[in-house]
């Protein structure tokens, strides 16, 4: 299946990719929408981290470009991405773990101002925390806090990498509620995940990773009712839809 | 998009300019321990050497806090990154050509 017909914010496209004489990638291609939440699945190992890393510049493609709002390029930077509006939410550790999160924040109001305000005056993060350093909270409290990192930067676009790891249900269903409201403030969201329920919940395009590459499902009831994608990753967990 | 050489915000640049400069103290009480005082006689070999591993080491070290990422965030590119890290061994080098006899 094709990618949709819209005009993607973001495009990561045709990228190959080999660690030493093992493929990983080949020819996978990713695309963002602005105002949606494309939503990339896969078994562990499929490369949808190393895709993203790719795209970012964070890793070294064989081949693939990176197309920001229009602008292609073959070495993307992530710093060089970040200052057009892109936003990346790596797996883990995105604050560093010794510096007060207020501090980090102010950082990034430095940067980008009306981030710290924006923050607090909205409620994003617990204001206690802020005087804590990213060490000091617990998985979940970390996790939250890096989406208010991430939301407080309004970015036009944001990738997330497994964001809902380490969170509870509820809280998942609740940060994902959160990613889908960043989106429909026009930023063009980009998440991988295993929380099949809570991440198919708030998806406007699913794209499935196997074998190296990507197939374009569609939207998420086309994405249910992709046999394959049934057999072969959500196995015997169907979610219910809300 | 926005290109050219953006540095690491204030908090950052003053924590990898410290980090440096500790990371070049290192190197060179190595050296003396290891090879004695003739290491400490300068030359332009040597000082290139230790800018250059104390650079290496202190961006190593970045990433090692999971700190690359953030930065990049931020909209600091790896030579700014890169830059800032030279920074203190350079000055530090340089500081000991016009201060030792």
């Amino acid at each position: 299946m094709g990618a949709p017909s819209l005009t993607p914010r973001l495009a990561i496209e045709g990228v190959w990719k080999a660690f030493g004489r093992r493929p990983v990638l080949r020819n996978a291609s990713v695309w963002a929408y602005a105002g949606d939440v494309t939503v990339l699945f896969g078994r562990n190992g499929e490369g949808k981290s190393t895709l993203l890393r790719c795209g970012l510049g964070l890793l070294r493609s064989d081949a693939g470009v990176t197309i920001v709002q229009g602008e292609r390029t073959r070495r993307a930077s992530l710093g060089v991405l970040a200052r057009a509006g892109l936003f990346f939410l790596p797996d883990r550790d995105l604050l560093a773990s010794h510096c007060a999160i207020r501090r980090q924040f102010g950082a990034l109001a430095a940067r980008f101002p009306g981030a710290l305000e924006a923050a607090v005056l909205e409620g994003l993060t617990d204001p206690t925390m802020l005087d804590r350093p990213p060490e000091d909270l617990s998985g979940g409290e970390r996790r939250m806090t890096e989406l208010a990192f991430a939301e407080a930067r309004r970015p036009t676009v944001l990738i997330a990498d497994e964001p809902l790891r380490e969170l509870t249900p509820r809280n998942a269903e609740d940060l994902a509620e959160r990613l889908r409201a960043i989106a429909r403030r026009g930023c063009a969201v980009l998440v991988t995940g295993h929380e099949t329920r809570a991440l198919l919940a708030i998806a406007d395009h699913v794209v499935w990773m196997t074998g190296g590459t990507t197939h374009h499902l569609g939207d998420r009831d086309a994405a249910l009712a992709h046999a394959l994608f049934r057999r072969h990753y959500l196995s015997h967990q169907q979610p219910t839809m809300p | 998009m926005r290109s050219g050489l953006w540095l690491p915000p204030a908090p950052f640049r003053a924590r990898l300019l410290r980090r440096a400069g500790i990371l070049w103290l290192l190197i060179r009480l190595t050296l003396l321990f290891f090879g004695g005082l003739d290491f400490l006689r300068l030359m332009p070999l040597t000082s290139i050497a230790v800018v250059a591993l104390a650079t290496w080491l202190t961006l190593l070290d970045t990433a090692r806090r999971h700190e690359i990422v953030l930065l990049a965030n931020l909209g600091v590119s790896r030579a700014g990154l890169t830059w800032t890290a030279a920074a203190s061994p350079f000055l530090l080098e340089l500081a000991s050509w016009v201060l030792l006899p």
